[in-house]
């Protein structure tokens, strides 16, 4: 377990920390990056532990939002979220293959982006939101989906368990 | 105490989530300054997802019918452009036949004002041509005064090149024997060096027709074409109407002294339209005032 909380804990501040540099920018579309705290948390909570996920979407989170000097919580809310949600798919599918994952990942966009919506239009400025939609939505949503499909891979290879279905 | 311990320990996940949403909620209410929270913001907040939904879907399915709308609209002015266009190309159609029709109707007249003779300029109203249009009719007759075996010339290339002679005549048109036809012949000179000669008509080639006793000596030299005209013997056609030039030399299979020749007839008898028939009246004219160019 440490050593899955070192390896986390490492990729976690080498992402957030590469998110706002130039160095990213070279695998960014149209100035849009994946959502790789999305896709981590995600994975986190189906390979490692829903509660694990919630941990660390709430680190992520946290993180994201020190960066970005914006309201400080909104973020670490929708990853925590969704490390909690995690337990859903666990319970009721399969997820051993890549358009599973695949599903899994786009309907965990839905989600964040329903609290997002939810959050920013409590907290932030609704032409922000549209302006997320009209020039980031999209783009994000694609480009998430097909990066998740080899972090899927990464993480079955790493933190593979015997048995996926966990018990209530 | 021990049962809340199990409680909590049962329930470790959801009690981790809520603290940490918990803390969040108050990082939040911490750093950001504006953060203004009232009952009717959160009420916006919860059916805002729902508004952007139905109204993203409302103008999705809008859009769509507009533009199935427009497509029809766009169809429809499609097809009339189309319509509009070909109604175009057919007056383009008309009027590049026009204008052939001028030019060759020019021609003619530039012809008909250059000869000595009477003319009678005619339209040609049919052919055969599976015979290698060896026959061509006219639109003229007796009535126009035109008379069995008179002359028919055409404008090619500027000259006046021989079509035929008429060979039956009715009251509105006329049957025209051209250079083609296998019983046709006249007498020719080769323009050069003066040479009687024979032409005969002859459908096995189209365009090209025979001529006869060519003595011997007589050879085709290079890059120089050997012009064929009518020489004037016979009391049918005048002197100085171009026939065709000379394309082979072939020995005759009937004579020895002689040779023969392909001749490629100045008249494209295919695209032929309009015709001219010289009113030749052989006791009393002058052949001589047709000249051979040289």
């Amino acid at each position: 377990m440490i050593k899955k909380i070192i390896i986390n804990g490492i990729v976690l501040v080498v992402i957030t920390a590469l998110y706002f540099t130039r160095v990213i920018n070279v695998i960014s579309i149209k100035d849009v990056l994946p959502d790789f705290l999305l896709i981590l948390t995600i994975f986190n909570g189906i390979f490692i532990s829903p509660t694990f996920g919630i941990i660390f979407g709430f680190s992520a989170g946290i993180l994201y939002d020190v960066q970005t000097l914006s309201i400080i919580g909104i973020n670490s809310i929708i990853y925590s979220t969704v490390g909690y949600l995690t337990f859903i798919p666990i319970k009721r599918v399969e997820i051993d293959n890549s358009i599973i994952s695949s599903i899994i990942v786009f309907i965990f966009i839905i989600v964040k982006l329903i609290i997002f919506l939810i959050l920013s239009a409590i907290f932030r400025d609704n032409s922000e939101i549209a302006l997320y939609f009209k020039n980031v939505f999209v783009i994000e949503t694609i480009y998430t989906l097909v990066i998740s499909i080899p972090i899927f891979y990464i993480y079955k290879k790493l933190f593979r368990k015997t048995k996926n279905r966990i018990s209530f | 105490m021990s049962k809340f311990k199990n409680f909590i320990h049962k329930r470790r996940r959801g009690v981790i989530y809520l603290i940490l949403i918990t803390v969040s909620f108050v990082l939040i209410f911490s750093s950001g300054n504006k953060v203004v929270l009232s009952g009717k913001n959160i009420f916006y907040s919860i059916i805002y997802p729902f508004q952007f939904i139905a109204n993203s879907t409302g103008n999705f399915i809008q859009n769509t019918l507009n533009s199935i709308s427009q497509l029809n609209k766009i169809k429809k002015e499609l097809d009339k452009t189309r319509s509009e266009l070909d109604s175009y190309k057919k007056v383009i159609v008309d009027f590049n036949e026009l204008n052939s029709q001028i030019q060759s109707l020019k021609n003619l007249l530039k012809l008909k004002e250059s000869m000595d003779y009477q003319i009678v300029a005619c339209e040609v109203i049919g052919r055969d041509y599976r015979k290698m249009n060896e026959v061509v009719f006219i639109n003229k007759g007796s009535s126009s005064g035109i008379k069995e075996n008179m002359p028919v010339i055409s404008y090619a290339g500027g000259k006046r090149a021989l079509v035929g002679k008429i060979a039956e005549c009715s009251l509105f048109s006329s049957k025209v024997v051209t250079l083609n036809n296998p019983n046709y012949s006249v007498g020719a000179l080769i323009v050069s060096d003066r040479t009687q000669c024979l032409i005969k008509g002859d459908n096995t080639k189209n365009d090209l027709v025979k001529l006869l006793y060519i003595p011997k000596d007589f050879t085709l030299k290079e890059n120089k074409t050997e012009y064929v005209y009518t020489s004037g013997d016979s009391m049918i056609y005048p002197r100085g109407l171009e026939i065709g030039k000379i394309e082979k030399i072939i020995p005759s299979e009937r004579y020895e002294n002689f040779n023969e020749a392909e001749v490629r007839i100045s008249t494209e008898l295919t695209k032929l339209e309009y015709v001219l028939v010289l009113k030749t009246n052989y006791k009393e004219d002058d052949f001589q005032s047709l000249e051979i160019p040289e």
